[in-house]
């Protein structure tokens, strides 16, 4: 039969990856429940291994047996496409329970936000730099695909490398923010959005650099040409969709959600100028014009702030 | 067997056209521009923000005093690890459980142990 | 005209008037904002303030019992959520 479709043969993965993710929730469930983690780390486990046996068949249709043509290829691109857009919808969600507790903060809570006694992180510190590394990541990846499209293997290969540095550096920045919160997961509703919002997006980008690992050792063994590199470009628009969720994740919850007790741009700019430029001499700072502003502006701020 | 051999083909395939590719002199036009703006304007804007984050802004502030909220440190059940009281990501100075800060963590304020 | 009786009627079964700010039929905000106002007006004025009582008066009537029973304690020990 001629035909233009790639028509796969007969795989157990589909109905193994379906008992093995329907044991996830059970087994998390078990685990709240009861204590016992066996179920939930089986679930994980098979999950894990299926995928990648999966996908390694995928890799072999694909780059050994060359079952990727151009319409398959335009099919494959639509499928990840639609996966990116119930992404979308997933984080959609967490946004929509985000905002309907923050643009009208219950009596509950104080009735202002951040809630009362919740003390959040500062927007302007290592959020800023993950936001930075993170845009950073979707200008050097950018780089790995146009040197893969014109067949520059070598940039290729560092640009990629520089990627997955950048995605660790950004998850280990998280880690560090994460141990240094004032609030927890149970802190209410604040708690609740917070690590439910930076979390999934955390693991979205464990899984993202995982993504890529996977492709710089396909790039590393001559998978990818300069027109077909299905693998990398989903790679790429995973990243990138990652990417924009942590931007959305960063002016609306750490940035705009934390108004109300941050430092404002008038600490960080006093702050900075002082320590930058008079670290060693504080008083020589205080006399100075930028340090009477400095003193004077924190004098209304006192001002401002008791009349509230 | 024959993955090996489709294995093989495709390896040349793809190496015939990464070699033939480099022969152009078209090539490395735009991802050089990528990689320059990588270089030349991200590094150091990340490098930029990295000292402000971790030089200029004032690092670990003093911890809150722990008032009893009950809206804050909500335990409906226990958690499934440890006393069921800490959470995963507990910070002896700056988390408090439901019943207030550990014992002796007063004095543990990472800023003391940095500077 | 009202008749006196009418009058003495009214005071008795006095409501909180509507207010602008709470246009919504759940009047949750509009019970804990006048709780609010009522301690905050006593804070900054003193117990002896008789305006404050008008506070008062609105939150008896807007405010399930428990809930002003529950914030009560909660300011006795510290812990309400809202700014007084």
């Amino acid at each position: 039969m001629r035909q233009p479709f790639h028509l796969v043969e007969f795989s157990p993965w589909p109905l193994l990856i379906s008992f093995s993710i329907f044991s996830m929730p059970i087994g998390l469930i078990n685990y709240i429940r009861s204590s016992s983690i066996s179920l939930l780390i089986l679930g994980l486990f098979t999950t894990a291994l299926i995928s990648f046996l999966w996908w390694r068949d995928v890799v072999r249709e694909s780059t050994y047996q060359g079952f990727h043509n151009k319409l398959v290829m335009k099919g494959l691109k639509i499928g990840i496409m639609l996966f990116i857009l119930s992404e979308v919808c997933f984080f959609f969600a967490f946004f929509w329970a985000y905002f309907h507790s923050s643009l009208a903060p219950s009596v509950e809570i104080g009735a202002i936000w951040p809630p009362t006694g919740i003390f959040t992180l500062q927007a302007f510190q290592v959020p800023l730099l993950n936001t930075s590394v993170l845009l950073l990541s979707g200008v050097s990846i950018t780089w790995v695909h146009h040197s893969i499209e014109e067949g520059n293997y070598k940039s290729a290969m560092q640009g990629l490398f520089i990627t997955i540095l950048l995605g660790l550096y950004f998850l280990m920045l998280q880690y560090g923010e994460y141990s240094e919160t004032m609030f927890s997961i149970s802190d209410g509703i604040y708690g609740s959005c917070f690590f439910m919002a930076t979390g999934f997006h955390g693991t979205h980008v464990a899984v993202g650099a995982t993504f890529l690992i996977v492709c710089f050792f396909r790039l590393k063994n001559f998978h990818f040409n300069k027109n077909h590199h299905i693998g990398f470009l989903a790679a790429a628009w995973y990243w990138h969709f990652v990417d924009v969720v942590w931007l959305f994740l960063y002016v609306s919850i750490y940035w705009w959600g934390s108004f109300q007790n941050s430092l404002t741009l008038k600490h960080w700019f006093c702050n900075s100028t002082m320590i930058f430029f008079w670290k060693k001499n504080n008083s020589n700072f205080k006399k100075s014009i930028m340090g009477n502003m400095c003193m004077i502006k924190d004098m209304y701020w006192e001002l401002f702030m008791e009349t509230l | 067997m024959a993955y090996r051999q489709l294995f093989n083909v495709a390896l040349q395939n793809s190496r015939r056209s990464f070699a033939s590719s480099a022969g152009h002199s078209a090539h490395g036009e735009s991802s050089k521009t990528w990689r320059n703006a990588f270089y030349i304007v991200g590094l150091p804007v990340v490098g930029l923000v990295y000292y402000n984050a971790f030089y200029l802004m004032p690092q670990h502030p003093e911890r809150p005093e722990f008032v009893p909220y009950p809206h804050l440190r909500i335990r409906n059940r226990p958690y499934p690890w440890g006393d069921g009281d800490h959470t995963l990501f507990h910070n002896k100075y700056y988390n408090a459980t439901s019943k207030g800060y550990d014992e002796g963590s007063e004095d543990l304020n990472p800023a003391k142990h940095h500077h | 005209m009202e008749t006196q009786a009418q009058i003495e009627l009214r005071k008795k079964v006095w409501a909180p008037p509507f207010d602008a700010r709470f246009p919504n039929q759940n009047q949750t905000r509009n019970c804990w904002q006048n709780y609010v106002d009522y301690y905050r007006c006593q804070k900054l004025k003193g117990e002896d303030y008789a305006p404050c009582e008008y506070f008062k008066k609105v939150f008896t009537q807007l405010c399930p019992g428990f809930w002003v029973e529950q914030w009560d304690d909660q300011r006795a020990n510290g812990a309400f959520a809202g700014k007084i």
